[in-house]
């Protein structure tokens, strides 16, 4: 089973877009597919029309195992399943740990109710930041989307500070350019400029700035089941090709 | 992941329009997908092994497709279905475990088949559970629905809900089993053990009749199928049949007058008669591998010209069979016995036809059984061979009186004693196959002809081989029988004999 995470200290990069596109993309070529909504911004659930547990939002959620797997929702797609959830950052570490303890309940529940996923996706809060080291020892992968501007820019290289300082595995950084409109001049030199810094920290698949994704929200649905033929969606084919090789699935 | 329950429920197809428009609660439904309609062959056994599985069979546009109704494996077939082993390498022949090697498989009927997937929507737009339904439709307007709710992970009211819906529609629906009658019209079910109504206090006479009353019909849906020589069980199913039919009349003597019972009983045996090469050459024929198996690679060209020989044999013998189950006068003779023992009125009652079924029954399995144990008790390792013959035949005896008695008591009674039966019986059977084989393969050396066509000394050489193996299996199955009948003749089945057919006491 592997975990990506997908992540941003900085909110309203499309990373909620990503996480629902790539869990889309994950489900369609096959792979057995959680996507936990983890950030109570995002709301990757609301996309999937799921409705949030009542009972998630409850301290004692994880105590119970049983009432994790009982939470986990189909979505409307074959092989993709949803964890709707609202969860404070100090229950969302807490996950993490279990997810990753071979020995935890949590695991045992999900090997017992023989839906084990091939790959559990996290749509995680925005605000973690440096305080949670668990996400990024726990995770196999960590998707970053980066705006490519300037602040982005910083945010993205306090991320990688943080790697490095922290002994965390920097090549488990995938960042991506996201929300990208090619007029913008900013734009292309920025990202310029950090390939140029960051190198194989960036993947090659950028996702533009599109309609079809600002309208997700009026679809409910994933861009590559609403517009499979759009720009945007063969962009999120892209990334998902990409990452797949770079996690060496 | 959507989770599906393995059995769908058949549905009267009126009930699709009911589906498409009723709300499930706060649930509404609408048509997700729709299949456009194929055309369709339905196969299986016979005896319908497939169907008893919950399993369908179809072939269509050079597919065979099998599934419990709706999920389905499928792989390439081009030429219409016969035996398992001889279909191409796939999913749907591995998934045939259910169909005995001997049965071939047999076009059941066709049918239109078109698949339509109902999705069950809350106010969200997100759908909490599936319907797939399948409908099939035969060219005479008989038509029936397989439906299959899919459950949504965590939406476990919404299936139930569904679940119960559906169990409400298909509650008045013949169901499963009936699947083929439903959809077929005219097809005809088929069971090598016929179900026999009878109760402990049925006068012997009517529960004789019955068992012979079910048995014929069975000798006569088997006919078809020997002559078209479908496969061998269809015979072996027929003489089951016309052996239970004599051993009722043989053993529950008295029940009609002697003459009766004579009449009775030469006639069947005359009808028993011309089925008897054929089944041997059958016999032979299916277990060729294993002598194969038993020689060495120089006399196998003997083998081949030997089994070259028997399948001349078996054609011939199969020819006359065939033909004398499609004269008219088989026919006549047929309808004659069908009515005779359906109304039961012509046959002449004999002493003990008014003897209650279960005493009369108790009376002759506990006759039996004691005389099992006599014969059994002189059998040492020098014992004649006849005395091992005598054991078999009183064996047989008590099996089919058991088998044919077995309505009258409880099941697992009956399953109790008949168990170890069984497996003496298995050690007598195997013995006298080695006797019965070494007389045939005599007899046969004798229809050899000139011994000096090469053909026929690399025959008799192969068959004096095979004599001496058989009498080497003849050998280690009679040191077998002193402890077959040990282990048959455990104090706890005596006692369950003891207890079942030799107190006074009414059955449970």
């Amino acid at each position: 089973m592997k975990i990506i995470a997908c992540y941003s200290n900085k909110g309203g990069v499309g990373k909620t877009a990503t996480a629902v596109n790539l869990a889309h993309a994950l489900a369609k070529t096959g792979r057995r597919t959680l996507l936990c909504d983890l950030d109570p911004q995002g709301a990757s659930s609301f996309y999937f029309r799921v409705k949030p547990s009542k009972k998630l939002s409850e301290a004692a959620f994880f105590k119970d195992v049983e009432r994790f797997t009982k939470s986990i929702r189909a979505s409307d797609y074959e092989q993709l399943d949803i964890l709707p959830a609202n969860m404070s950052f100090r229950d969302f570490d807490i996950f993490l740990a279990r997810m990753r303890n071979s020995r935890s309940r949590l695991k045992k529940a999900l090997r017992a109710v023989k839906n084990d996923y091939d790959t559990v996706l996290l749509d995680c809060p925005p605000n973690i930041s440096t305080l949670s080291e668990n996400v990024f020892r726990a995770a196999d992968g960590i998707v970053v989307p980066v705006i490519p501007t300037t602040l982005s820019q910083r945010t993205f290289e306090q991320l990688q500070d943080f790697f490095t300082s922290n002994d965390l595995q920097i090549k488990k950084l995938h960042g991506f350019f996201s929300m990208v409109q090619g007029v913008k001049a900013l734009h292309g030199d920025t990202m310029k400029d950090m390939r140029k810094a960051y190198g194989k920290r960036l993947m090659q698949a950028q996702i533009p700035f599109a309609s079809e994704i600002e309208r997700m929200g009026v679809h409910r649905a994933p861009v590559l089941a609403s517009a499979p033929k759009s720009a945007a969606a063969k962009a999120y084919q892209a990334l998902h090709a990409e990452l797949l090789d770079r996690l060496g699935q | 992941m959507p989770q599906t329950k393995p059995l769908p429920t058949v549905l009267p197809t009126a009930a699709i329009e009911q589906l498409k428009s009723t709300h499930l609660g706060k649930l509404y439904p609408r048509t997700l997908a729709q299949s456009e309609a194929v055309d369709a062959v339905f196969f299986d056994t016979f005896d319908g092994h497939i169907l008893q599985s919950h399993h369908l069979l179809t072939w269509h546009r050079g597919h065979l497709h099998l599934g419990t109704g709706l999920q389905e494996m499928a792989q390439v077939c081009p030429q219409s279905p016969g035996f398992v082993a001889d279909l191409p390498q796939g999913p749907v022949k591995q998934g045939l475990g259910m169909v005995p090697p001997l049965r071939s498989l047999m076009a059941m009927g066709a049918a239109e088949i078109q698949d339509l997937t109902l999705a069950y929507i809350d106010d969200e737009g997100k759908t909490q559970a599936r319907l797939g339904l399948r409908i099939l439709t035969h060219d005479s307007g008989a038509s029936l629905c397989l439906a299959q709710p899919i459950a949504l992970r965590g939406y476990t009211k919404a299936i139930a809900e569904l679940r119960a819906h559906i169990h409400e529609l298909g509650a008045n629906s013949p169901g499963w089993p009936h699947l083929y009658e439903t959809l077929f019209p005219g097809w005809q079910n088929y069971t090598a053990k016929p179900q026999v109504d009878m109760a402990p206090t049925t006068p012997a006479i009517e529960m004789v009749n019955a068992v012979i009353a079910a048995h014929i019909p069975m000798m006569r849906q088997n006919e078809a199928g020997i002559i078209a020589d479908i496969d061998t069980e269809f015979l072996h199913d027929y003489r089951i049949a016309l052996r239970k039919i004599r051993s009722v009349i043989s053993l529950f003597s008295g029940v009609y007058g002697h003459q009766q019972t004579a009449d009775l009983k030469s006639e069947f045996s005359a009808l028993m008669a011309p089925t008897g090469k054929l089944r041997d050459l059958d016999v032979y024929l299916l277990t060729r591998s294993d002598y194969a198996k038993l020689l060495p690679p120089d006399l196998h060209p003997g083998l081949a010209h030997m089994f070259a020989r028997f399948s001349e044999h078996r054609a011939a013998a199969h020819a006359e069979l065939a033909q004398q189950l499609q004269s008219p006068a088989y026919g006549a003779q047929m309808k004659r016995l069908e009515k005779l023992f359906k109304k039961g009125k012509k046959l002449v009652a004999g002493p003990r036809s008014g003897a209650p079924a279960h005493d009369f029954a108790c009376s002759l399995i506990w006759k039996h059984y004691r005389k099992i144990c006599k014969i059994a008790a002189g059998i040492t390792e020098t014992t004649p061979d006849e005395q091992v013959h005598a054991l078999r035949i009183q064996c047989k005896k008590l099996r089919y009186l058991m088998e044919i008695s077995a309505p009258l008591f409880r099941k697992s009674d009956m399953k109790d004693v008949i168990r170890p039966l069984k497996q003496l019986q298995d050690t007598l059977g195997q013995f006298n196959d080695y006797c019965v084989q070494q007389d045939n393969l005599r007899a046969f050396l004798g229809t050899l002809g000139p011994a000096e066509r090469k053909e026929n000394i690399a025959i008799a050489q192969t068959v004096g081989a095979l004599i001496a193996l058989m009498h080497q299996g003849q050998i280690a199955q009679r040191a077998k029988v002193e402890a077959s009948f040990a282990a048959f003749n455990s104090t706890k089945t005596q006692n369950s004999f003891q207890t079942l057919f030799n107190s006074q006491k009414e059955p449970a």
